[in-house]
């Protein structure tokens, strides 16, 4: 019976996009599938998670600059980081041969990011330091007071926003951050890798913990049909290695994209603010 | 670079030039802002989804640098408590809207101006955010027309496309890049939504 229905629901897609995967996997709740089966998508559709993320809108404020003329001080809690940079295949061919394959697919996946670990290293960027530094940067040049919070983010913190806000006297309001794709990313196995960042913010305020601002910045927005929200900035047309081989001959390379990058994100997010 | 550009402005007023003598009906471009017919923001918002199509049917207006271009006048509500209206013009194919709003009085004087540099480009649109404060409680209308001074503008985007084929069997994902390339027209679609207050109630209601 979930065969036909499965059928079906391929019947006619012949091509389609992110957006309609996202809008897929929603729907597959509906069938009568085993539960076998959901391990196997499950496992299929790893690699996508992070990407996917987005499916669900995300809810967008802009800041109402005029109403919060008054916001001089922003406290920024410590930016939820990835553990590893991340170099993906957005559409790996593995991810079409079931669990073998998305098996096959995930262990690439994993020695590229760990690749990309020595790489970031040996060029001199640590990532999760480096990247709240060039926010609070950009945030100083937007004419802002910064107080970077001690601390980090673990566990689920790490990729969402926080449930608890940290203490912040003296600050007019807080900055969450989280990032959820930090690295390289290609469309396939044959496409060239570019620099992709993509930023979770919000600014509360620190009396009344009213969201004054939220919005999602992609660099690289590599799912516009998924992530359509977003604050979308093209990658620079220069930032681009054929394959894997071409990044490992290159670190300061992939790293000065990477640095690039960074500051584009933190700019747009200042700019937001300013 | 820029006489290419300057090329395409021109290119693209031509064609929109030309789209107002090949179109049906289109009304005679006035001069003065107060001659167009003003829409109830209010009735497009509850009864349309906010969905506006900026074209040559909808009304003309000459600017003062004596280009034409198609315009919409809304009737802005009534001012009661602060609430945004939001602009989200979707990047269509090949074209899409750069739009400049100005917020006029009831003498349909200027009091603020958004260019497209206003704009945020987001995945499938640009979008805007416009905050009506107690100190903008004396604007009555919005007028909307494409920026002039982006017209002919490029878009040039590079995504991802995923590819999924049925083989029988199963399905296989291919995929690749994508550059897609687009130029601002004086015409294109626009939803102007309302938020904020009373107006977040009436959007859960859509």
């Amino acid at each position: 019976m979930y065969v036909r229905r499965w059928a079906r629901t391929l019947q006619g897609v012949v091509e389609t996009n992110v957006g309609m995967v996202c809008t897929r996997i929603g729907r597959q709740g509906e069938y009568n599938v085993s539960d076998l089966q959901r391990r196997l998508r499950s496992a299929a559709i790893l690699s996508l998670a992070t990407i996917l993320s987005s499916c669900s809108t995300f809810p967008t404020q802009e800041l109402n600059k005029e109403a919060n003329q008054s916001l001089h001080v922003i406290a920024v809690a410590p930016v939820g980081m990835p553990d590893k940079p991340m170099v993906t295949i957005v559409n790996a061919a593995g991810n079409s041969f079931g669990l073998i394959g998305a098996a096959v697919e995930a262990t690439r996946a994993s020695n590229a990011s760990n690749e990309a670990v020595t790489e970031f290293a040996n060029a001199g960027l640590t990532y999760k330091t480096h990247f709240p530094s060039v926010i609070e940067q950009q945030l100083k040049a937007a004419g802002f007071e910064v107080q970077m919070l001690p601390g980090t983010r673990t566990g689920s913190d790490a990729g969402a926003f926080l449930k608890t806000l940290p203490g912040a006297p003296g600050a007019d309001a807080i900055l969450d951050i989280y990032v959820t794709y930090f690295g390289y990313v290609a469309a396939s196995p044959k496409s060239p890798y570019r620099p992709a960042i993509h930023v979770e913010a919000r600014l509360l305020d620190i009396k009344t913990q009213k969201v004054l601002f939220a919005d999602q910045i992609y660099y690289n927005n590599f799912t516009p049909a998924a992530a359509k929200k977003a604050i979308t900035l093209e990658p620079d047309p220069q930032a681009v290695f054929d394959d894997r081989a071409a990044m490992r001959a290159a670190p300061t390379d992939v790293v000065k994209w990477m640095r690039v990058a960074q500051t584009a994100v933190a700019t747009e997010l200042a700019k937001q603010l300013k | 670079m820029m006489a290419s550009r300057v090329g395409l402005a021109l290119a693209v007023l031509l064609t929109c030039a030309s789209s107002f003598a090949a179109g049906a009906p289109a009304p005679s471009c006035v001069n003065s802002r107060a001659e167009l017919k003003a829409r109830d923001l209010t009735d497009l918002f509850l009864k349309h989804k906010g969905e506006l199509d900026l074209k040559s049917q909808v009304g003309c207006l000459k600017l003062e640098s004596g280009v034409e271009v198609p315009a919409f006048l809304l009737e802005l509500p009534a001012y009661e408590s602060p609430y945004t209206i939001r602009m989200e013009a979707p990047l269509g194919i090949g074209t899409y809207l750069l739009p400049r709003i100005d917020m006029l009085d009831a003498q349909f004087n200027t009091l603020r101006s958004f260019g497209a540099e206003h704009l945020k480009h987001r995945g499938i649109e640009m979008s805007l955010d416009i905050f009506v404060n107690s100190p903008n409680a004396s604007e009555r209308y919005a007028l909307i027309y494409a920026d002039p001074q982006h017209l002919g503008e490029q878009d040039s985007k590079m995504v991802s496309q995923s590819k999924m084929l049925f083989v029988g069997t199963g399905f296989y994902i291919a995929g690749d890049d994508n550059t897609t390339t687009r130029h601002s027209a004086s015409e294109g679609k626009l939803t102007v939504t309302l938020l904020g207050g009373k107006w977040d109630k009436a959007h859960g209601h859509h």
